[in-house]
């Protein structure tokens, strides 16, 4: 990556990416394929709505979160049924209602409970690093066309951190692929480095 | 839409297209599916076909019922032949009553679909359908129940009333307002009448809308199920009382309806999933059923298969923690306590084969969306839901482990023996093989889908979004 050329505008700022509006989801699915067909990666697709087939439009691979999500809730199974055995029977044995210290039927809820549990947040939990989130700002938002796609706006946006990314090639590849508007996108400035200029 | 019609009737030679499927009120469903996937040849079994299938495990059903049956009646009347007799209707009870949960679960599951106006399940619907009207050969298979019901439910015992009789029992005369002969029958009567009402009622409909293409049957199968559902859970809740849990009558489970239904539900999905499998595998419904109805079909299968762990350790644990004699009984019995017997192994089966190993194995996507992968997990799921009603029925009913009233509770708590013989493998395959033989004869008889259906274009498209 380090290699990789970095776009500037006049003013100076890095390019953060293009974006491009097509009028409508066919127009946006068609893109789409167009994009994922001509090898980038760094890229994605934005729609008010859901559209049906951009998965496979954008040939997205199949999210690895279940196996996160069914590992970390396995383990927090085992981590309930471990830490109570350990402690009722190991660690401080007791006779307790005259049920025998290792009686596994007690320990079912609560292995049970910390099994959703840790199910649910590493599911929230890795939806979030996955997503690389929370973060406060995206360069994207910079664009007022951009900001349409929570009203009526379908656009795709590829990122200069693309290893094919040319901002020449990206736009005539967008043209050429039905789009209506064509953008650049500027880097977020650097709000410490703005003040200090000020 | 103006298409579809076409589609939809283009093996019977009409030419209905000019009659929009909008334009009339009771216009032509299956609105917007490709006609291609609709043709004759993609819908219907070809003719003739499985004929082999279901006439050999129509047959051998036939022949295990008849074996079974046989040992009821004729033993001899010393003590021994009495036991051997009891023996072999228990057996048959459990293949009747396992059978019956197939055929109610495929009920459950037209009702569920039909209220909830699903459109993914279309394609499934119709073999739902099918099994769902066998209810009444259901009831046919339970006049072996009803005739000899004395020697399986002890509660039918007289000497029981009588104060002074040895076996007079003061619990049995509490409950006689519920649990006496005449009512008993009627009860059954009554369900068997609600359960073939329902299935025949929709299933109708359903056939109606194939010749028809009247969309408004399906608003009308709605309102059906929406009433439908609510006799039926309580149909079926009295139903697994009545038969199931009568059979130790001074045991007591708020949770046994449930039970009775959520085992039934697998057995029911199980069932669908196999005869789809078939289907699929003989290169029919191209289109129609997808990975995709497979993939739901298997979340159902699973969610079932929680569904019951959950329940059936719910009842577990009250009583486990609660440790009251009169509810432990029945647990003890059966293996479930500290107190190892015979049963033990065959409770762990259970735990194990109905739960914890299926459970991460149908967490896996592609197990679930490959028709032949998942259904070897229906089988199998099919097969425990056997051993789960034998698991119910049989130390209940075996002599040397008769029941508690009979002073031998401690013999039945210690026993060292299931006491399997063969009578206890024809009596379940019995029955079960027959619904599955008539349920396979229904399949190759007519459309595997309904053909007609307003929401034929859902299930079509399906996908899960995921």
């Amino acid at each position: 990556m380090s290699s990789k050329k970095v776009y500037k505008t006049e003013s100076g700022a890095a390019v953060h990416g293009v974006i491009a509006e097509f009028a409508n989801p066919a127009d946006l699915s068609h893109a789409a394929e167009k994009v994922r067909d001509a090898g980038y990666r760094q890229w994605d697709v934005y729609s008010p709505f859901p559209v049906h087939g951009m998965e496979e439009a954008m040939g997205q691979k199949p999210t690895k979160l279940p196996i996160l999500v069914a590992c970390l809730g396995l383990t927090g199974a085992f981590v309930g049924f471990g830490f109570q055995y350990f402690v009722r029977h190991i660690e401080y044995p007791i006779i307790h209602q005259a049920k025998p210290s290792d009686a596994w039927q007690v320990l079912i809820p609560v292995t049970f409970e910390i099994g959703v549990a840790f199910t649910a947040f590493s599911a929230l939990l890795g939806m979030f690093i996955f997503n690389a989130l929370p973060r406060w700002n995206h360069p994207l938002l910079r664009s007022r066309r951009f900001l349409g796609v929570s009203d009526d706006k379908f656009i795709i946006a590829i990122e200069a951190a693309d290893e094919k990314f040319e901002p020449h090639g990206v736009r005539t590849m967008f043209e050429k692929a039905g789009a209506i508007a064509v953008e650049l996108v500027e880097e977020e400035m650097d709000t410490v480095k703005v003040r200090a200029a000020h | 839409m103006s298409s579809i019609s076409a589609g939809s009737d283009l093996h019977r030679g009409h030419d209905h297209a000019s009659h929009g499927a909008t334009a009339h009120g009771g216009g032509h469903g299956g609105g917007g599916v490709d006609p291609g996937l609709l043709t004759h040849d993609n819908t219907h079994m070809p003719s003739g076909w499985g004929v082999g299938l279901y006439g050999v495990l129509g047959l051998a059903g036939l022949a295990c019922i008849g074996l079974t049956l046989s040992q009821v009646l004729m033993q001899s009347g010393d003590e021994a032949g009495l036991k051997a007799a009891k023996h072999a209707i228990a057996s048959y009870h459990v293949g009747f009553s396992a059978a019956l949960g197939i055929m109610l679960g495929c009920l459950a599951f037209v009702l569920i679909m039909h209220l909830v106006k699903a459109g993914w399940s279309v394609t499934v619907r119709r073999q739902a359908e099918n099994v769902a009207s066998l209810i009444p050969l259901g009831a046919l298979l339970a006049l072996p129940v009803v005739i000899f019901a004395p020697k399986l439910f002890k509660w039918m015992n007289p000497a029981m009333m009588e104060p002074g009789n040895p076996k007079f029992d003061v619990l049995m005369v509490a409950k006689s307002a519920f649990l006496n002969v005449e009512f008993f029958y009627v009860r059954l009567a009554v369900y068997f009448i609600v359960w073939t009402y329902l299935a025949l009622r929709l299933a109708g409909y359903s056939k109606q809308q194939d010749r028809t293409g009247d969309k408004w049957l399906s608003n009308k199968a709605g309102w059906t199920s929406a009433w439908g559902i609510l006799a039926f859970a309580l149909a079926t809740a009295f139903a697994g009382i009545d038969l199931l849990k009568t059979l130790d009558f001074h045991w007591f489970s708020t949770m046994w309806g449930v039970y009775f239904f959520a085992g039934s539900m697998v057995a029911g999905i199980a069932t669908l999933i196999v005869l789809m499998s078939l289907i699929t595998a003989s290169g029919k419904l191209k289109g129609l059923y997808t990975k995709e109805h497979s993939h739901d079909m298997g979340k159902l299968l699973f969610a079932f298969m929680v569904f019951w762990a959950y329940i059936a350790f719910s009842q577990y644990f009250l009583y486990w923690y609660a440790n009251i004699p009169e509810e432990t009984a029945w647990i003890l019995q059966r293996g479930g306590g500290d107190l190892k017997n015979a049963w033990t192994p065959v409770f762990w089966i259970l735990c194990i084969g109905h739960f914890i190993a299926p459970f991460p194995l149908l967490l896996i996507r592609k197990v679930k969306q490959t028709p032949l992968i998942l259904s070897v997990f229906a089988v199998w799921l099919l097969a425990l839901h056997c051993v789960d009603i034998f698991w119910i029925i049989r130390p209940m009913t075996y002599p040397d482990t008769y029941a508690p009233s009979d002073g031998a509770f401690t013999v039945a708590i210690t026993s060292t023996k299931i006491g399997l013989n063969w009578v206890d493998f024809t009596g379940v395959l019995g029955p079960v093989l027959l619904v599955l033989a008539a349920a396979l004869w229904k399949l190759s008889k007519g459309p595997l889908i309904p053909l007609k259906d307003p929401r034929l274009v859902e299930a079509a498209s399906h996908k899960n979004y995921v």
